[in-house]
């Protein structure tokens, strides 16, 4: 027969001897390399694995250890074991444990009492294989949870049927100020200032509707302390355990909106600054001007002196005018863009 | 025919001026000064002497209404308008362009108003 040549670095938890070399001598059968370690007791098993002097590709498991046994005796093995399979060793009289037991995490059961080398090598292979699909799995799953659970963006997923809050992110729960527990008792109408919930089951329509659109919304929320802050939503419609779940992002722009509403603000003094410059101002400095005309016409009798001095009267009112038109000048280029953003 | 000039602005002092700026020009013009919108509305409505061209020298800003509404105001509830024209001592620029969707006005002057104006003035009114 075709021998497996792979090497394969294998940890037996069994107290039995004559079971260790009955596992020895059926895989031998089947593996060219087989490198095993017998440990008896739970204790050494401990040491070994939390000192590998290797990693193993597996670890066989009697349920019943002189020091321990059982449902413990798993946890605490799997626990030790990390992403290595662990298949049980068991006999009749312990089936239904066993099975139990694959719940707890254990890869494959054997009944020592029906081994066959064929059997035995099937376990290995297979366990082996599996663990790395389940472990790759695992991991895709986290990854996608941590894309939900760590974003700094608050996110939810609510129900759209009922409206109640499914599934919360940290960033929600420090941002609203709500624990988890408290986000799920609520629904997404009490997020909403009262009287500013109702429209919720419109806006949700066209979602549901089309299961690819994407849509923004600006809102008003409430935290939990009661302070009022505007945001900006994302819904997306998301299949969430069978249910019509909303995927919503939560983007907070109370602060921006306030610079914004402080720069609008700002700029609509300086545009009636700008107002009282080319029309409130200017009226008395175009009456001084005029005076300043009808004197030059009016006083031509006056010494080359006070001539010299109607003159720089003349020339600063001048001036003034001047800086006054500048100012106006500017104020119109404002108004301009204005319009344009418009 | 004589030709009477309304002045109307709400600042006392440059109705004083404008009145002896037109007068050292053309002694025998006939002036008419009104502090208000209302009087000068008030006086034309009320004078149906028709010995006079009339003409209008109107501030922008009057206290009391802005020119397009004492313009409006002729041209809704009284008769025609009479010519007008306009001085202001703003200097933003949408006046003027303001100024052009209106019929009666035959002219747009910046305050101060010099003698070179007051020609100018003459000139659109039909003296000299």
């Amino acid at each position: 027969m075709h021998k497996d040549k792979k090497a394969y670095h294998i940890l037996v938890i069994e107290d039995n001897f004559g079971d260790f070399v009955l596992i020895e001598e059926y895989l031998a059968e089947n593996i060219l390399e087989a490198n095993l370690k017998q440990i008896e007791t739970f204790q050494a098993a401990r040491k070994i694995l939390q000192n590998p002097p290797g990693k193993f590709d597996l670890i066989f498991l009697d349920l019943t250890l002189p020091d321990l046994s059982g449902e413990k005796l798993i946890v605490e093995i799997l626990e030790l074991a990390g992403d290595t399979p662990v298949v049980a060793l068991t006999g009749f009289s312990d089936l239904d444990f066993t099975i139990k037991s694959l719940s707890l995490g254990v890869s494959d059961y054997l009944l020592k009492d029906e081994l066959t080398p064929t059997i035995l090598y099937k376990t290995i292979v297979y366990s082996i294989q599996r663990k790395k699909f389940t472990d790759q799995i695992q991991r895709s799953e986290k990854r996608y949870s941590d894309l939900f659970q760590l974003s700094p963006l608050p996110m939810w997923v609510f129900d759209a049927d009922t409206l109640k809050f499914l599934s919360i992110n940290q960033a929600a729960i420090n941002h609203y100020g709500y624990s988890e527990e408290e986000f799920l008792a609520l629904s997404i109408a009490d997020l909403r200032p009262k009287g500013e919930s109702h429209g919720i089951a419109k806006e949700l329509e066209n979602l549901l509707l089309d299961p690819s659109s994407v849509q923004k919304n600006v809102f008003r929320h409430l935290k939990k302390s009661g302070e009022t802050i505007t945001v900006e939503t994302t819904y997306k419609r998301l299949p969430f355990n069978e249910r019509n779940a909303m995927l919503v992002i939560i983007n907070d722009i109370t602060d921006r909106n306030r610079h914004i509403e402080t720069i609008e603000k700002q700029n609509q003094n300086l545009m009636e600054i700008a107002w009282i410059q080319s029309h409130v101002v200017r009226a008395p400095l175009a009456r001084l001007l005029g005076l300043v005309n009808l004197l030059d016409t009016e006083t031509s009798d006056l010494n080359a002196e006070s001539k010299k001095l109607m003159g720089y009267i003349r020339d600063s009112a001048g001036e003034l005018d001047e800086i006054i038109r500048e100012i106006s000048r500017k104020s119109e280029t404002i108004e301009h863009l204005d319009k344009n953003e418009d | 025919m004589k030709t009477e000039l309304i002045l109307v602005d709400d600042d006392p002092v440059l109705l004083v001026m404008l009145q002896k700026m037109f007068s050292i020009v053309d002694p025998n013009l006939q002036l008419s000064p009104f502090h208000s919108g209302k009087e000068a509305l008030a006086y034309l409505s009320g004078n149906h002497d028709t010995a006079h061209q009339k003409f209008i020298l109107l501030d922008i800003n009057l206290r009391d209404m802005s020119a397009w509404q004492f313009m409006n105001e002729f041209e809704n509830v009284r008769k025609t308008c009479p010519s007008v024209i306009l001085i202001t001592s703003s200097v933003a620029s949408a006046n003027a362009e303001k100024a052009k969707n209106y019929a009666p006005v035959v002219g747009f002057f910046e305050k101060p108003i010099t003698f070179q104006n007051i020609e100018q003035i003459l000139k659109l009114v039909g003296k000299h």
